[in-house]
């Protein structure tokens, strides 16, 4: 029998050999204890902060609720196409629920949890100008995130009370977290309360695709702006202009405006603050919820409002910039055109513009005309005029005129750009759409839902089912 | 020891100086017991040598043989008989029928069990049942013949898939599939759809189905879906042998059982809608006529309806085609001395029933055993084939054939005025696609095990197998530069995209061995079996993407201008490290006792919680073998048995699932680290209870068998992505939470109702009932959503169906009505108004399959039917071709005509409102039974007579004619194919059953072939 034991004892040495075997470890991850050592990995992950706004109901997002375009479906900038494909049908006609939602939830507390895990881990990096600027661009990030998901999630500033919820606004990383909404009003006083403290941290720049000093001040300036903080707001906008100028960063002129659409814009003097990267190899053509090229034309998923295009003067930079016309299917139709690509590169494919000076000086145009500085106001206007009329002769707009102008100039200027619907709810107003077709000229089906009065409850998108399933302490919006 | 060594030495010497014995020439007669006639074609052989002869054609036979030798006579179904030759030189032997079921042979991959000693519930499928089928995958040729075992075709694509349920669905979140073993091998679960796929039925000589504990425990961590264990033929079944088979046939997409409107309807149907369609519009404005038909005279609409209704045609003729089948298998195999072989080369070629859509198949196969010493056994199996297949898309959109064929509108035309594709309704010509954007998929595969098996002492065996398998899978998808899909998607400046991608997964699994079977006196039986077995399989994958084609014809990455950026590969393993052991015993073969045990580590699980005992044990009593039973002349076998075990679920999440990590990606081109999941230490494997009892018998001088079985199975820890806040960044963590349970009855009969030597007509049945249970999930979950609308809920069966319910229309004003959560009606759609609809899910409540088997002389003719009831689908396609008038723009069926037109109308659809909030709403409506009998195959073959083919030195000659899926009953008039696989791979509705949405049909096949053996 001594070949028997020869032979067991060789299957349990074998088996002792199995034992380090039973410990794998993948070669695409490493564990999270691991992550925050050296400098350079803060570097990458403030990097994949920025990353999460490419989230495909976000920055990144295509058409199934995305910053490019849902936020003007849900507008009176658009018209669904009788020929697309029908997408974001439930935006547009207003029939959403917590099944069927945008849903930017879940990918604006990715960028949040990211930056958390930075903030927790800042006592890895030594004190210095590194450590800072990381520590800005996190707070801002999650600043940015935890304001996009109140604008869309939560009552305006305004007409929230005291106690109406806003969003949770997460400072921790604890994955058994279950918050409760912070009280509106309250979490946009983190918002403020985060850009102003990574406001003195950032660095004035940090290259393309990143926030900076200036962004911040630009963001600063727009969460006034929804606040109705008018001063606070001038005052931002004027720190923003003066920051930028100061790195070269001007407002486009009517020449070099086009370029910016196409990311042909020098990087070094641009007017973009902040801009999402998106490379061809994201695979993430945010332009396909507006139209897609065929063999047959452009096949339109949404198209101008006719009464609105209307609006685009004929020396208006931003008409041949934002949109063009096509034939599909024997139909004459207005498409987007702001995201059809570079002038090389995957069809679809560009950076997402976050925040522009035009915006800033918008900005403060709105807050100097509400802080009864109509001279202010209007000058702002005519710098930001001039800059998109060729051949522009100053306005002289007085009084209501001239608020109705900046207020038409934000919806020429940041049309398809993430804020119509956000812009009309903060101001309390209607959306109240033409009697227009989809087609060229105003022929073709209208659409169902022409009007949602101001205050509806349809401003604010239902809290996604999964949230309210995951968690018992979120309440959901009536 | 030693003595043993020499006595095996004596013993063989002893074999040798028996050749050199004296010879003389013996004839004789074989006939059988039960109808005393001769037997054709019974082995003889002379025991303990290789000579041997076969009994002709009036069962006689005759043989030189030496004196003193002793013959075995053996024939399938009957028990092998041994005679003593002595000086005798004519004998006559009569045979005496097999007790079926219990002679047969079940294999637990571990082990060869007969069914007498076996306590386990496993189901065992013939070779026959499953040989020379036009069906390449061994998955789907399982469908209706096993109990308890179901079986549904993902969809009709050549070289399809099956989910294989065994018991019932028996877990959430990981895999549902059993286990696959060949040849003693683990197969990895990411391969094993592949090998079904590409291993050759007709290779097979035994496929055991491991239902209960007793049997699937023996597979740890991996058994609680069950297990099928393949064996491959080794050549020792036959005398040596050549044989050639052909088969040759058409498949046919199965007719539709709807009707779709006609060009003229469906430009009324618009016209009705108030819609224009563009081909009508391009009419109007080429003859100067307003494109507003409110604004033309009737007969000016008319006349230009005419013109699209001339132009009308069946996009079905133009889209689909009948696909051409072929074998070709050769296969070499018999024994010769002491080394058995099996060598197999099968070529399989099969045609989809579109263009772009096709299968090729090789296989090649080659099974050696030899006996090196009298203790010693090598053996070595190898199997390698590759299966290339050309795919369509599985979408729901016009890049799917098969939506295009229901979605294009009869007037639209193929063409263009101009020759190009005529992009139609749907925006994209699918017949342009099918040309120009061909993906092809090849999966190249095998295993190749080692064995060597030492047998010092009797009943003693220690062998080791080192079992390698490779499944390697390439795809090549190509938008050729210039095609529509690359003026839709592609980059103007880089036309033409171009993506390799594939992935290569191999494994090892090393099993050390030991089998002891001794007696304790002549009453006590055991058998004794340790195992020690490793695994280790590795996963990596790549892709290549590049764009910037010069041309159509050239799709290799080299002639790319730019890389696309998506360029990637991965790594990714898993071990498991096993010892088992299990004991067999009995006493005078009336009582059985096994019981076995198996401890598993695996790195797939969390730290906490690596290691898991699985254990489980059973008890037979063989009542016929009782003093008191043999009286009983009816009753030839009567078996009692029960067992009861633990098993565990591994599969079905990432091998490294239980870590917290952090990952890379890109930002703007630049590297990114991001956090990717929640750790979770205590991950471990869902754990399956099972219990069985369990009754064999044979009747009548086993005129009938069958077994009987009830079986409760009860899953813990399962496997749940635990939603979790998402405003913690994450939406989920893998926990061990939640169970179900599955109950049920497995029943097969058999019968042989004529047995006579000439005519011979039998019958089989088998049946399951399932009665599938959610128990609990986690904390605050009621219920988790399942595709929109079916749900996992404690108290329901796992995916019932949650929906509103319609309460048709309102008949004044052609409202649609649905029911409220309170049972009230109401105009208002609002998904929260979705009811759970108890009882109703896509589980069926009864399956299986039934048929019946007819000879007279050389003719057989077979029949198989399938069938499946009580369960429930929700029909997509149904609700998309029968829609309230949200679908005007596309093809419709004629019930779509049925909708509210004036006050009073009932029993109609809703009033269309083309212009307004056009939807229809997913309801109850368009949730169908699916209930069907399916008559699966139809066999004619005819076997020429012995007496002719031997004149030609033919050992046999059989030629055959089969149908396939001949015709199916679908009581409850469900649209379309009431057999339902996968709704759409690329819409992700992948649970069987759940959803149609326009997959590959099924289709109809006729074959005809031939066998010749020399």
């Amino acid at each position: 029998m001594k070949r028997t034991y020869i032979y067991a004892s060789l299957m349990l040495l074998s088996l002792a050999g199995c034992k380090k075997e039973l410990i794998q470890n993948p070669t695409n991850a490493i564990p999270a204890g691991n992550a925050f050592v050296t400098p350079a990995n803060f570097t990458n992950a403030i990097l994949g902060t920025y990353s999460a706004l490419k989230g495909g109901n976000y920055y990144g997002g295509q058409d199934g609720g995305s910053m490019a375009t849902t936020p003007d479906v849900l507008s009176d900038n658009l018209i669904i196409c009788s020929q697309g494909r029908k997408s974001e049908q439930v935006f547009f006609n207003f029939t959403f629920n917590s099944n069927s939602v945008w849903n930017m939830w879940p990918d604006a507390y990715t960028t949040v949890l990211r930056a958390n895990y930075i903030l927790t881990n800042l006592g890895h990096l030594s004190a210095g100008t590194f450590k800072d600027n990381v520590q800005g661009e996190a707070l801002a990030l999650r600043a940015l995130s935890h304001f996009d998901l109140l604008r869309l999630y939560a009552k305006s500033y305004a007409s929230a009370g005291a106690q109406d919820p806003g969003v949770p606004y997460v400072t921790s990383t604890d994955p058994t977290l279950l918050p409760s909404r912070t009280p509106d009003k309250a979490a946009y006083d983190m918002v403020v309360a985060d850009l102003l403290q990574a406001q003195p941290l950032i660095a004035a720049d940090n290259g393309e695709g990143r926030l900076n000093k200036a962004a911040v001040e630009g963001l600063l300036s727009r969460v006034y702006l929804y606040r109705g903080e008018w001063q606070k707001s001038a005052d931002a906008a004027t720190a923003c202009i003066n920051e930028a100028g100061a790195n070269g960063h001007v407002l486009a002129n009517t020449d070099n405006f086009g370029s910016i659409w196409l990311d042909g814009d020098d990087p070094a003097t641009s007017e973009v603050l902040f801009r999402v990267k998106i490379i061809d190899a994201d695979g993430i053509p945010i332009g396909v919820g507006y139209e897609q090229s065929s063999p047959q034309g452009v096949k339109p998923e949404y198209v101008v409002d006719n009464a609105f295009y209307n609006l685009f003067a004929a020396n208006d930079v931003r008409k041949a910039a934002y949109t063009g016309t096509t034939v599909f299917n024997s139909e004459n139709f207005v498409y987007i055109k702001k995201y059809f690509g570079r002038a090389t590169g995957a069809a679809n494919t560009v950076d997402f513009k976050a925040l522009r000076l035009g915006e800033v000086y918008l900005n403060r145009a709105e807050a100097y005309y509400n802080l009864s500085q109509p001279a202010n106001a209007l000058a702002d206007l005519n710098t930001l005029r001039a800059g998109r009329y060729t051949g522009f002769a100053a306005g002289a707009e007085t009084g209501a005129n001239l608020y109705n102008a900046i207020l038409l100039q934000r919806r020429l200027e940041l049309a398809f750009e993430g804020s119509r619907f956000f812009d009309l709810k903060r101001l309390n107003a209607a959306i109240q759409r033409s009697d227009f077709g989809d087609q060229a000229g105003g022929a073709g089906p209208q659409a169902p839902v022409k009007l949602i009065p101001a205050g509806s409850n349809l401003f604010q998108m239902p809290i996604p089912q999964y949230e309210i399933n995951a968690n018992r302490n979120i309440t959901q919006n009536p | 020891m030693k003595k043993l060594v020499l006595a095996f030495l004596c013993f063989s010497m002893l074999c040798v100086t028996q050749i050199f014995a004296q010879s003389h020439l013996v004839t004789g007669v074989v006939t059988g017991k039960d109808d005393g006639k001769p037997i054709p074609g019974a082995t003889v052989r002379v025991k303990g040598q290789t000579t041997g002869s076969q009994t002709d054609v009036n069962g006689k036979f005759s043989l030189t043989v030496p004196d003193n030798a002793n013959l075995s006579f053996s024939f399938l179904g009957y028990l092998t008989q041994d005679v003593s030759v002595a000086s005798k030189s004519s004998l006559t032997v009569v045979l005496v029928p097999a007790n079926r079921e219990l002679d047969e042979v079940v294999v637990t991959g571990y082990q060869t069990k007969t069914r007498a000693n076996n306590t386990a519930a496993i189901s065992t499928i013939s070779p026959k049942e499953i040989a020379d089928k036009p069906i390449p995958g061994i998955d789907n040729l399982l469908q209706g013949k096993a109990a308890g075992v179901q079986i549904t075709t993902e969809n009709g694509r050549p070289g399809a898939n099956a989910f294989i349920r065994i018991r019932g669905t028996g877990s959430v979140n990981a895999s549902q599939q059993p286990l696959l073993v060949v040849d003693g091998v683990q197969i990895p679960d990411a391969a094993a759809p592949e090998f079904y796929n590409t291993l050759n039925a007709n290779d097979v000589a035994n496929i055991s189905v491991l239902k209960d504990a007793s049997a699937s425990s023996l597979y740890g961590a991996r058994g609680s879906n069950g297990v099928v264990v393949i064996t491959t033929k080794n050549g020792s079944e036959s005398s040596n042998h050549i044989s050639y088979t052909f088969q040759y046939g058409t498949n046919r997409k199965i007719p539709d059982n709807f009707q779709m409107m006609s060009a003229a309807q469906k430009l009324q149907y618009e016209y009705d809608l108030g819609y224009t369609n563009g081909d009508l519009a391009n009419y109007l404005s080429a003859n100067n006529l307003p494109t507003d038909v409110t604004q033309i005279t009737d007969a000016q609409r008319q006349t230009a309806f005419n013109a699209l209704i001339a132009q009308s045609h069946n996009w079905q003729d133009d889209i689909l085609r009948s696909g051409k089948i072929k074998q070709h298998q050769l296969v070499i195999s018999g024994h010769e001395n002491k080394t058995n072989y099996y060598a197999s080369f099968q070529k399989y070629d099969e045609d989809g029933i579109v263009v772009g859509s096709n299968l090729n198949k090789y296989n090649g196969k080659l099974n050696l055993s030899t006996e090196v010493k009298p203790y010693l056994t090598l053996s070595n199996n190898l199997s390698l084939g590759e299966r290339s297949t050309n795919e369509t898309r599985d979408r729901y959109n016009a890049q799917n054939p098969f939506y295009a064929i229901y979605a294009y509108n009869p007037y639209e035309k193929v063409y263009n005025a101009d020759g190009s594709y005529n992009l139609t309704s749907q925006g994209f010509p699918i017949l342009e696609a099918l040309k120009n954007n061909p993906e092809n998929q090849k999966y190249l595969n095998g295993y190749n095990t080692t064995t060597v098996d030492f047998h010092p002492i009797k009943g003693l065996s220690i062998s080791s197998q080192i079992g390698l398998t490779l499944n390697d899978y390439t795809r090549e998808y190509f938008i050729k530069p210039g095609s529509i899909l690359d003026n839709y998607v592609g980059d103007p400046a880089a036309p033409g995209d171009k993506t390799d991608n594939g992935s290569r997964d191999f494994n090892y699994d090393w099993i050390n061995k030991a089998i002891y079977r001794f007696d304790v006196n002549s009453d006590h039986h055991f058998t004794v079996l340790g195992v020690q077995e490793f695994q280790k399989d590795v996963f990596t994958s790549y892709t290549l993407e590049s764009k910037g084609f010069p041309s159509p014809d050239l799709p290799t990455q080299d002639n790319a201008s730019a890389n696309s950026g998506k360029n990637s590969t991965s790594y990714s393993a898993y071990t498991i490290a096993s010892l088992l052991g299990e004991i067999d015993y009995n006493y005078k073969g009336k009582y059985f006792v096994t019981g076995s045990i198996r401890n598993d580590g695996s790195s797939r699980f969390g730290a906490n919680n690596r290691y898991g005992a699985f254990g489980a044990g059973s008890i037979g009593w063989l009542i016929t073998s009782e003093d008191f039973a043999k009286n009983i002349t009816w009753l030839n076998v009567l078996k009692l048995r029960a067992s009861i075990g633990n098993t565990g679920n591994f599969s079905g999440i990432s091998n490294y699932q239980a870590l917290g990590l952090y990952g890379f990606g890109n930002y703007g081109g630049k590297s990114t680290a991001i956090p990717t999941q929640i750790p979770n230490p205590n991950l471990t494997w869902e754990k399956k209870l099972k219990r069985d009892v369990g009754i064999d018998f044979e009747l009548f001088n086993s005129r009938i068998t069958g077994s009987f079985e009830y079986y409760n199975e009860t899953t813990s820890g399962l496997l749940f992505q635990l939603p979790v806040s998402q405003t913690t960044g994450f939406s989920a963590v893998y926990k061990n939470v939640g169970g179900l349970y599955n109950k049920g009855i497995d029943l097969s009969l058999n019968g042989d109702i004529v047995r006579n030597k000439d005519v011979k007509w039998s019958v089989y049945g088998n049946i399951n009932y399932n009665k599938n249970k959610v128990t609990s999930l986690y904390s605050g979950a009621n219920e988790i959503a399942s595709n929109g609308v079916g749900v996992v809920k404690p108290g329901e069966a796992i995916y019932t169906y949650k929906v509103v319910r319609y309460a048709g229309v309102n008949s004044q004003t052609g409202a649609a009505q649905f029911l409220d959560k309170n049972g009230n009606i109401t105009e208002t759609y609002n998904f929260d108004n979705a009811v759970v609809e108890s009882g109703k899910s896509p589980n069926p409540k009864f399956y299986g399959g039934f048929g019946t088997s007819v000879s007279y002389k050389g003719f057989e003719l077979t029949a198989d039917f399938t069938y499946s009831y009580g369960g429930y689908t929700y029909n997509n396609v149904y609700q998309n071709l029968d829609a309230w008038g949200s679908n005007y723009y596309q093809a419709q069926s004629t019930l779509a005509l049925n909708y509210w037109k004036k006050p009073g109308d009932v029993n109609v659809l809703p009033k269309p409102d083309a212009a307004g909030a056009d939807q229809t709403y997913v309801t109850d409506q368009y949730l169908q039974k699916d209930d069907y009998i399916r008559f699966r195959t139809l066999q004619l073959a005819y076997t020429l007579p012995k007496a002719i083919t031997q004149k030609f030195k033919v050992y046999s000659l059989r030629v055959f004619l089969q149908g396939q899926n001949l015709l199916t009953i679908n009581p409850h008039h469900f649209f379309g194919d009431p057999e339902v696989g996968i709704g759409s791979v690329e819409s992700g509705l992948l649970i069987p059953g759940q959803n149609t949405l326009y997959s590959y049909p099924s289709t109809r096949q006729f074959t005809f072939g031939a066998n010749i053996t020399f």
